[in-house]
């Protein structure tokens, strides 16, 4: 029997899932592999702890019947004469609950009452409360914005709007990378402020990708037509139509050599508008890959997949060999953790590396 | 008693005596893991928490059913995953989200830290290794380890063979257990140095 059976068996064991024979099998087998005697034991010793609940979960239950109370909404004046509505729940110990969501609700308004007298610039009629999302490196998420405008947030990223996004604007600033589909409204156009670009959209399905550390700001269109402006040059409109890329170059030194040149031929690798390309290897298009879980690099430098890596892994990458930065890389990583990744990638160019927790040196194979 | 037989005693007692204690009991009970497991499917907590609270606004509506559920907990996580799967349909994503993969958020699983027989180090690689498990393969060890589901309910939830869980759980293990074998080269030296004597 393989090592192999010798895992599932354990697994079974401990999940309780194993038949008399197999326990009989996998007792074998442990004579067989002795050497994971010791890691078998800690397992199953550990298999007991669960994870300890938050002590939340009285408040979650108190929101949980505001929202009953909310969708059943019974008529006015009836609670005293008509048979309670199946939301109201005529239980043994009742009144306690609804005493705690009277309460909840009571105190819910009051914070909406103090909230706008509490921020600063509230008076002023400055900024608005705004709301934040995050997602930390190696995760992701998915926001469903209060328009029905849905964003997908790529690792290590931020997105903000204000409180009014929805009814008087539908502005969002991000940090990092999300694929927009914005929900079609030609009264209230869509907006998007990164460092370097401005985006106007009426309805439609685009990527924008702009981390703060890399050296380019890029924007994919997918479907419908986008209104782009790069800040340093306002005024200066470009349309996308589907199935382009515009790639600006996030450089500031680039942008005082185009404000005193007014020629067309200034040598100025600015704005590179380009068409997606599907990659040859996985069939789907790179910069929009990341949502089906894919970390897609077509000629890429090694540099700026260590880029990419760090993020999709939550790890931290240094090469330290000048010669390693700059070698182009073709592929994809999906269900590969970062070992497996880098063993891959170490076979392929012929590098060595060394990991310590989050910490990844890469460096020349020594000969 | 356990888990399972408490959690078949209070869909009874909320069928047939209209318990409204036991409503709160089985929600404190099963709220949070039906949220993380509604996460992995949502990416969304407010929405999760939302289908979470859907699902029992039902049970509530139709508990002078529930004596007749076989297995509480399977019928709680299918319910929760109907309901997140309409969110998502209601929301038009359908070609995206079929390609996403279900990753519960990997925190989620627990080891317990004052257990001796472990370092900080090696308690630290096991929640790295958690965390680097392919999303279907931690969905499922979540789903058995920490929530208590049987392989067959597994499969059912997620429309796997039982075959398939069982190979993904031994894949789990076997990822964990790699963890804890670093004693293991010294031991082995040992051995062999006692043995050439």
């Amino acid at each position: 029997m393989s090592e192999e059976q010798f895992w599932i068996l354990l697994s079974k064991k401990m999940a309780g899932e194993a038949s008399a024979d197999e326990l009989k099998d996998l007792s074998a087998l442990m004579q067989q592999y002795p050497e994971w005697q010791y890691a078998a034991q800690t397992l199953q010793e550990m298999w007991q702890h669960k994870t300890p609940e938050g002590t939340d979960t009285d408040g979650a239950f108190e929101r949980h019947l505001q929202r009953m109370q909310d969708a059943a909404a019974p008529p006015v004046g009836q609670a005293g004469t008509h048979e309670p509505t199946a939301i109201t729940i005529p239980g043994r110990r009742h009144t306690a609950w609804w005493r705690y969501a009277a309460v909840a609700a009571a105190i819910a308004a009051l914070v909406w009452v103090l909230w706008p007298a509490r921020s600063p610039q509230g008076g002023a009629g400055g900024t608005m409360p705004t709301n934040e999302i995050t997602t930390r490196k190696g995760s992701k998420s998915k926001v469903l914005l209060p328009d029905g405008t849905t964003v997908w947030l790529n690792a290590g990223s931020r997105l903000t709007y204000a409180d009014t996004y929805g009814k008087k604007d539908r502005t969002v600033t991000l940090s990092g990378e999300a694929y927009f589909d914005v929900k079609h409204n030609p009264s209230l156009p869509f907006e998007l402020h990164t460092t370097h670009l401005h985006i106007t959209v009426l309805g439609t399905v685009f990527n924008v990708k702009a981390y703060p550390d890399e050296s380019t700001t890029e924007t994919s269109l997918l479907k419908g037509r986008i209104e782009v402006e790069v800040k340093d040059r306002p005024g200066d409109k470009i349309i996308l139509t589907p199935n382009q890329k515009l790639l600006v170059e996030n450089n500031e030194a680039g942008t005082t050599a185009n404000a005193t040149t007014k020629n067309d031929a200034a040598p100025e690798p600015l704005i590179v508008l380009s068409r997606l390309k599907t990659s040859p290897l996985v069939g789907v298009i790179a910069e929009t890959a990341w949502l089906d879980n894919q970390l897609v690099f077509n000629n890429e430098p090694f540099e700026e997949l260590a880029l990419k890596m760090e993020r999709w892994y939550n790890v931290s990458i240094s090469i330290e060999d000048s010669s390693l930065l700059g070698k182009r890389l073709t592929g994809n990583f999906e269900n590969e953790n970062i070992d497996e990744a880098l063993t891959a990638l170490s076979i392929a160019q012929g590098f060595t590396y060394q990991r310590q927790g989050n910490n990844i040196r890469i460096y020349q194979k020594q000969n | 008693m356990t888990e399972t037989e408490a959690l078949h005693c209070l869909f009874r007692q909320l069928a047939i005596d209209n318990c409204s204690e036991s409503y709160k009991q089985l929600f404190v009970r099963m709220q949070p893991s039906l949220v993380r497991f509604a996460f992995g499917i949502l990416k969304s907590e407010a929405l999760a928490f939302e289908v979470v609270s859907d699902v029992f606004i039902r049970i509530w509506e139709k508990r002078d059913t529930l004596q007749h559920v076989d297995s509480p907990r399977s019928y709680l996580y299918q319910a929760v995953k109907n309901e997140a799967i309409n969110a998502l349909h209601q929301q038009e994503r359908r070609q995206l989200h079929d390609a996403l993969v279900w990753a519960v958020p990997a925190e989620s699983v627990f080891f317990n830290p004052e257990q001796q027989l472990i370092s900080k180090e090696t308690l630290a690689a096991l929640q790295r290794a958690v965390q680097e498990l392919p999303p279907k393969c931690r969905t499922i060890f979540k789903l058995v380890k920490e929530d208590g589901l049987k392989y067959r309910e597994v499969a059912a939830l997620l429309d796997l063979s039982v075959k398939t869980v069982e190979a993904q759980m031994g894949i789990a293990i076997k990822r964990l257990a790699s963890c804890m074998q670093l004693q293991l080269p010294a031991r082995q030296a040992g051995a062999k140095a006692v043995a050439k004597k």
